[in-house]
C-alpha cells in the first residue's frame, strides 16, 4: 500500500460512508499517473479539500428532501439540542446555584456567583426531551404521507407507541396509583428507553445514518430502561441502587451525546436517522466501487 | 447552480469535449484547477444532473492501476451549461462596461 493510498484512506473518513470507496479509487487513479512533487502537491490538495466534497455530498443529499421536510427536521433537531441543554443545565444547576430545586414549570436565567445559569425543572426537561423524540417520529410519518405512500402498519404503530412513550411514564404512574399495580408504572417508565432502542436498532438494520450514532442510541436506550424502570418502583427500592445507579452512569453521557449528535444532524437537514439511504447508494455503489479496488 | 469561476472553467472544458468523456487528470489539465477543487465541483454537477459519470471499463488488476472515473455532460447538462455560461458572460461584459455602460456615446464605457 503506497503512502498516498494510506493518506486517502484516512482522509476518506470525512466523507459519507457510501462515497468513500469511489473517492479513494478515483483520486488514486489521478495520483498514480503523476509523480514526484506533483503527486505530493495533488495528494495534499485532494486531502485538504475533502471536507468540501463531503459538504457537497451532504448538501446534495439534503437537497433531495423537500424544503418543508427540512424545516420540520430543523425544528426536531433544535428540540433535541434544547433537551440536551436542559438536561445538562439540570444536572449542573444545583452545583452552581446551591439552591433547592424549584417547584413547577420554571425556566429563567439567573446569575449566581457571576455565572449565567439556565434553570430548568425536571418536569420541563422531561417534556422537552420527550417532545423532541415525539416530533422525530412525526417527521418520519409526515414525510411518508407527503410522498403519497400509505402509512404502513409499522409506522402507525411507531407513531402510536411514541405518542404513548411521550406521556408513558406519567400515564403509567397515574394508572399504577389508581389500580395499585406497580408493574404498570414500570412499563410506562421504560417506554422512552424501549423507543430509543427500537429506533436505533431499526437504524442499524436499515443502515440509516452513521453506525456509531445508531450504536450510541442503542446503548443509551438500554441504559435508560435500566434507569427509569427501577426509579418508578420508588427511591428506596434496592433495584434503584443495584441497577439504576450503574445504568445512570451509562445513560447520562450516552443519551446526552446521542441527543446532541442527532440534534445537529437533523438541524442541518440530515434526515437519515430514520430514513434509509437511497436504494442506489445501497445497491449500486458497492458493485460500482469495490472498497478494495483503490490502491 | 452557483457559477463560480472554477465551475465555469470545468463546464467549458466539458463543453469543449462534450462528445467525449474526461477523467480527473484530464479535467485538471483542461481547467488548470487542482484535483481537490475538481471533485467537489463534479459532485455538485452530478447532484444537479448536469453531469453523469461511469467507471472505466477495464479490470484494474490487469492495468495495474485504479480505475478512472469518466465524466460527461448529460443532454440536459449541455443545454443548462451553455445557458449558464452565456448568462455569466453577459454579466461579466455588463460589469466590464461599467456603471454608465451603454449610456455613454457609442456605448463606450
Amino acid at each position: 500500500m503506497s503512502p498516498h493510498t494510506i493518506v486517502l484512506r484516512i482522509a476518506s473518513i470525512v466523507l459519507p460512508r457510501h462515497h468513500r470507496a469511489r473517492w479513494r479509487e478515483e483520486a488514486s487513479a489521478v495520483l498514480m499517473e503523476v509523480s514526484g512533487g506533483r503527486r505530493f502537491w495533488y495528494t495534499l490538495d485532494t486531502v485538504v479539500k475533502v471536507p468540501l466534497l463531503a459538504w457537497e455530498h451532504r448538501r446534495g443529499q439534503a437537497g433531495a428532501v423537500p424544503v418543508h421536510g427540512r424545516k420540520v427536521s430543523a425544528v426536531v433537531g433544535a428540540a433535541l439540542l434544547v433537551s440536551a441543554l436542559a438536561m445538562t443545565a439540570d444536572v449542573f444547576r444545583p452545583l452552581l446555584t446551591r439552591e433547592p430545586d424549584p417547584i413547577g414549570i420554571d425556566v429563567f436565567v439567573t446569575v449566581s456567583q457571576g455565572l449565567p445559569v439556565i434553570r430548568v425543572t425536571n418536569f420541563l426537561g422531561y417534556l422537552v426531551a420527550m417532545g423532541g423524540l415525539l416530533v422525530l417520529v412525526f417527521t418520519r410519518s409526515f414525510r411518508l404521507t407527503r410522498r403519497g405512500r400509505e402509512l404502513r402498519y409499522a409506522d402507525s404503530a411507531a407513531l402510536l407507541l411514541t405518542a404513548f412513550v411521550a406521556a408513558g411514564p406519567l400515564i403509567g404512574l397515574t394508572v399504577s396509583f389508581a389500580l395499585g399495580l406497580p408493574a404498570v408504572a414500570v412499563a410506562g417508565a421504560v417506554l422512552p428507553g424501549v423507543w430509543l432502542t427500537a429506533v436505533s436498532v431499526l437504524a442499524l438494520r436499515r443502515r440509516a445514518g452513521p453506525l456509531p450514532l445508531a450504536l450510541l442510541g442503542t446503548v443509551a436506550g438500554l441504559a435508560l430502561i435500566g434507569v427509569l424502570g427501577p426509579m418508578s418502583l420508588g427511591q428506596r427500592d434496592p433495584l434503584v441502587l443495584i441497577v439504576g445507579g450503574p445504568a445512570l452512569l451509562v445513560a447520562a453521557p450516552t443519551y446526552l451525546l446521542w441527543s446532541v449528535w442527532a440534534g445537529v444532524r437533523l438541524l442541518f437537514g440530515r434526515q437519515d436517522l430514520l430514513v434509509p439511504r437511497p436504494a442506489d447508494a445501497l445497491v449500486a455503489q458497492p458493485a460500482d466501487a469495490p472498497d478494495g479496488a483503490a490502491r | 447552480m452557483r457559477m463560480t469561476l472554477q465551475v465555469q472553467l470545468t463546464l467549458r472544458a466539458l463543453l469543449d469535449e462534450h462528445e467525449a468523456e474526461l477523467y480527473g487528470l484530464e479535467l485538471v489539465e483542461a481547467t488548470g484547477l487542482p484535483p481537490g477543487t475538481i471533485y467537489p465541483i463534479m459532485a455538485r454537477l452530478e447532484h444537479a444532473g448536469w453531469v453523469s459519470s461511469r467507471w472505466e471499463e477495464s479490470d484494474g488488476e490487469v492495468k495495474g492501476r485504479p480505475r478512472r472515473r469518466y465524466y460527461r455532460l448529460t443532454a440536459d447538462g449541455v443545454v443548462q451549461a451553455r445557458a449558464a455560461l452565456a448568462s455569466s458572460d453577459a454579466r461579466r461584459q455588463a460589469r466590464a462596461r461599467g456603471p454608465l455602460g451603454d449610456a455613454l456615446p457609442g456605448g463606450a464605457g
